[in-house]
């Protein structure tokens, strides 16, 4: 049972995720009947699941809302802001119930009795109309007869098209009828002798004519029945006779029979989707709900699995990975001839296993869009500002590590663009701005890579200002010349504001700079670029994925090194007189000078000395740098672990990985050395 | 997707008119013709999705234009709808014995008209 009720508040959580979307679509079409069905039957499998699992809370508020939507769906009530913004708070109390167990605390309670309260008097009105409608949907079911003319198809009538229009209707059953097949001899194949009957369970019966629209009187039937009722019916008798050809009595009864048990089964099925719209105060509900919220989930093709065994996955393949590089490394030494192409194979295998399982991990950035959506909205509403959230690339994909790691960050990123980018209305109107600000989450991948961008077109940020801040808080020498980009990343250190007052929503001071540190704890990095009035720009660069990396493994005085092929634009052996160029420190690379790093220098390690010195040309952004390193082994599969405490204020290593034959090699990281260079 | 064509048929240029310009705004490519001669003229071999006929047209009426279209091999099944002001359900019995697919009723609305079209054509 708890593992069914786990499986519920999932389950339940994706839904209310569902809501949350819905909601916001409505925000901006409030007369969408798809959507307000949409909303209608979460609210609907909502309540129907939660009482089952003791959420009872839970039960009544989407009980609640559920009658609420259900008068806006039949068009007896209008959606306003005030139902909307009801229905927002709910959907949070719902999240809050779905985590707390169904517990609600004072401040909550009174809430949720708030919005119970609301509900009912909605629902006042309501009782007289369900009887009502009760009454209409009884004769919803229909016998539909359609005996086409053998030239239907030389009409150009696309039968096909014909029949799928039925399944928009309802619930359906057809059944072809080979009755009044000709004799061989007879038989014209461009013909159509086939015959359909049609049992049909519909609200719009208007609708049902339109279907057949492009036959004529003679070639359909549609008769409305109770299913109950199909053996008594002297009509449907007559019809089975005159049309299908039915002479004996006895084979047109059990005809009949037939008809009726398919009806029964078919009446059955919507009987119980009418009962649950009516039925109130009762909850023991049914498999049959049950086995909709599975079965829709699995429709989708898809299985769930619980995070920890995909990280349990992960270190399997990080394990076989290893192994992998040390049966090569144990091959390369003992050199069996035999197993040449086994080694070969066992790695190929491993890459694709970790290819497969890294792709497993990822998760598209809706995930948490809808909570991002839902932040605009709310801010926009608090600090009155009119506000559209564009997002474009949505079904970006990260690894899940990343995108947990990445909502914190975007939500404070956003939350700066709304408060301090997007100006009020009546500033952007005087600016002569559309008085609806835009804010756009841009997300692409490029290379190993995937760029987030959060733009607004709000007042931007004078680079004066930071700059003077920045010398007055002491973080800079007066006497300094910045450039644009380094005024600007002045604004991820620790403490700087450039918000006059601290307000609720941001402006504190904290902030930029943790959001840097969770970023390049994601490997990742930040820029920011802006241009007054115009709006701001915050670059997101993040890798793929953690936890594996496509590297290269070379020597430097004995020390094993683990450059990330990401960076490396070509590998180099250099004779000594290329080696002294012109301005020492520099190398010659396609007819340019780029800086040359002595990284045994930078480490403190000893340069061995030998005569033919390789050269590794890195790329950043677009400038290249060279490295010097002794020895180049070649591509390496790097498994990162991280490294300890220890290495705390390191500030050259992403990480460290255990190589083919055990030892260990640090992983340089690539940017920080740039940067510190 | 490709802009689907139609081609359209009538004596009257009012209905031509309107019947065109609703479907050129609804994204469809449209040929019309003022009578069944110039329309046959249309059926050159080029990809024709359908064809709306007016019915009580001089010369080549709806019902003979429909024959001889069919008559062509390429456009054998194509969907061909009428434009009737009768409401008699011999003369639709009478278009289906000619193989016309489907039947509009004048006066027509045009949100009608446009889902019938798309019937047809889907």
């Amino acid at each position: 049972m708890e593992e069914f009720k786990k499986k519920f508040i999932e389950d339940a959580k994706d839904l209310v995720n569902e809501l949350e979307t819905s909601l916001l679509e409505l925000e901006k079409s409030s007369d969408n009947p798809q959507i307000i069905e949409k909303v209608f039957r979460t609210m609907h499998t909502l309540k129907g699941t939660a009482g089952m699992y003791g959420f009872d809370n839970v039960g009544r508020l989407t009980h609640a809302l559920e009658n609420i939507y259900d008068e806006i769906r039949s068009n007896k009530l209008l959606l306003d802001i005030d139902i909307l913004q009801n229905t927002f708070i709910s959907v949070d109390l719902i999240n809050y119930l779905l985590t707390s167990d169904d517990q609600l605390d004072e401040n909550l309670k009174k809430e949720f009795d708030r919005i119970i309260q609301y509900a009912d008097m909605a629902e006042i009105e309501k009782r007289s109309e369900i009887s009502k409608k009760q009454e209409s949907e009884q004769s919803n079911f229909f016998y539909v007869l359609l005996t086409p003319n053998t030239s239907t198809f030389k009409r150009g009538v696309n039968l096909e098209a014909t029949l799928e229009e039925i399944q928009e209707l309802g619930n359906y059953q057809i059944e072809i009828i080979k009755r009044n097949l000709p004799n061989f001899e007879d038989f014209e194949p461009t013909n159509l002798y086939l015959n359909w009957e049609i049992l049909l369970a519909t609200e719009n019966a208007e609708s049902i004519e339109d279907v057949f629209m492009f036959f004529l009187e003679d070639e359909f039937i549609i008769l409305p029945i109770q299913p109950a009722q199909i053996e008594k019916n002297k009509e449907l008798l007559s019809l089975l006779k005159n049309k299908l050809l039915y002479k004996d009595e006895k084979e047109a009864k059990q005809h009949l029979k037939e008809i009726k048990e398919k009806a029964e089964a078919l009446s059955a099925e919507k009987n119980v989707v009418v009962e649950l719209i009516v039925e109130e105060e009762k909850r023991k509900e049914s498999i049959k709900t049950v086995n909709q919220l599975l079965h829709k989930s699995t429709t989708q093709d898809s299985v769930r699995v619980p995070a920890t065994q995909l990280d349990e996955l992960m270190n399997l393949v990080s394990e076989l990975v290893i192994i992998g590089s040390r049966l090569e490394l144990f091959h390369a030494e003992q050199n069996y001839l035999l197993m040449d192409e086994l080694v070969e194979n066992v790695n190929k295998i491993s890459r694709n296993f970790r290819d497969i399982v890294l792709n497993i991990r990822l998760v598209p950035l809706n995930t948490i869009l809808v909570r991002l959506n839902r932040l605009v909205h709310d801010l926009a509403r608090d600090l009155d500002k009119k506000i559209d959230f564009v997002v474009e690339g949505a079904d970006t994909e990260l690894d899940k590590t990343i995108i947990n790691n990445l909502e914190g960050p975007l939500m404070h990123i956003i939350r700066n663009s709304i408060d301090h980018g997007i100006e009020t209305e009546k500033e952007r109107i005087a600016k002569g701005k559309s008085p609806k600000g835009i804010v756009r989450f841009i997300a692409f991948y490029s290379g190993t890579n995937v760029f987030i961008q959060v733009q607004d077109d709000g007042k931007g940020i004078n680079p004066d200002v930071i700059h003077q801040i920045a010398i007055e808080k002491g973080f800079i020498d007066k006497s300094i010349k910045l450039s644009r980009k380094e005024i600007y990343n002045l604004i991820t250190l620790p403490g700087f504001t450039t918000a006059k007052k601290v307000t609720e929503i941001s402006g504190r001071g904290v902030g930029m700079d943790v959001v840097k540190q969770n970023i390049s704890d994601l490997r990742g990095e930040i820029e920011i670029d802006s241009e007054i009035d115009l709006g701001t720009s915050v670059t997101l660069k993040l890798p793929l994925t953690l936890s594996i990396i496509d590297s290269l493994h070379v020597k430097l005085s004995n020390q094993n090194l683990i450059i990330p092929l990401s960076f490396i634009d070509s590998c180099e052996i250099i004779n000594e007189e290329k080696k002294i160029t012109a301005i020492q420190n520099n190398y010659e690379y396609n007819g340019r000078l780029i800086p040359l790093i002595n990284l045994a220098k930078v480490l403190s390690l000893k340069q061995l000395s030998s005569k033919k010195s390789r050269i590794i040309v890195l790329q950043y952004t677009d400038k290249h740098y060279a490295l010097e390193v002794d020895q180049i082994f070649g591509e390496h599969q790097a498994v990162i672990k991280p490294l300890g405490e220890v290495f705390g204020n390191n500030n050259l290593f992403s990480g460290a990985t255990i190589l083919g034959d055990g030892s260990l090699a640090f992983i340089i990281d690539v940017i920080k050395l740039l940067k510190e260079y | 997707m490709e802009k689907k064509t139609i081609v359209v048929v009538d004596d009257f240029e009012n209905t031509l008119f309107v019947v065109e310009f609703t479907l050129k705004n609804n994204g469809y490519n449209v040929l019309k013709a003022n009578n069944g001669e110039d329309a046959l003229k249309l059926f050159d071999g080029r990809t024709i999705d359908l064809l709306v006929t007016d019915l009580n047209m001089p010369g080549i009426d709806g019902i003979e234009l429909t024959h001889k279209v069919r008559a062509i091999d390429k456009y054998k099944y194509l969907p061909i709808l009428m434009l009737t002001t009768e409401t008699d359900s011999k003369k639709k019995e009478l278009a289906r014995d000619a193989s016309v697919t489907g039947w509009i009723q004048k006066p027509f609305k045009m949100e009608k008209f446009l889902a019938v079209i798309e019937k047809c054509i889907k």
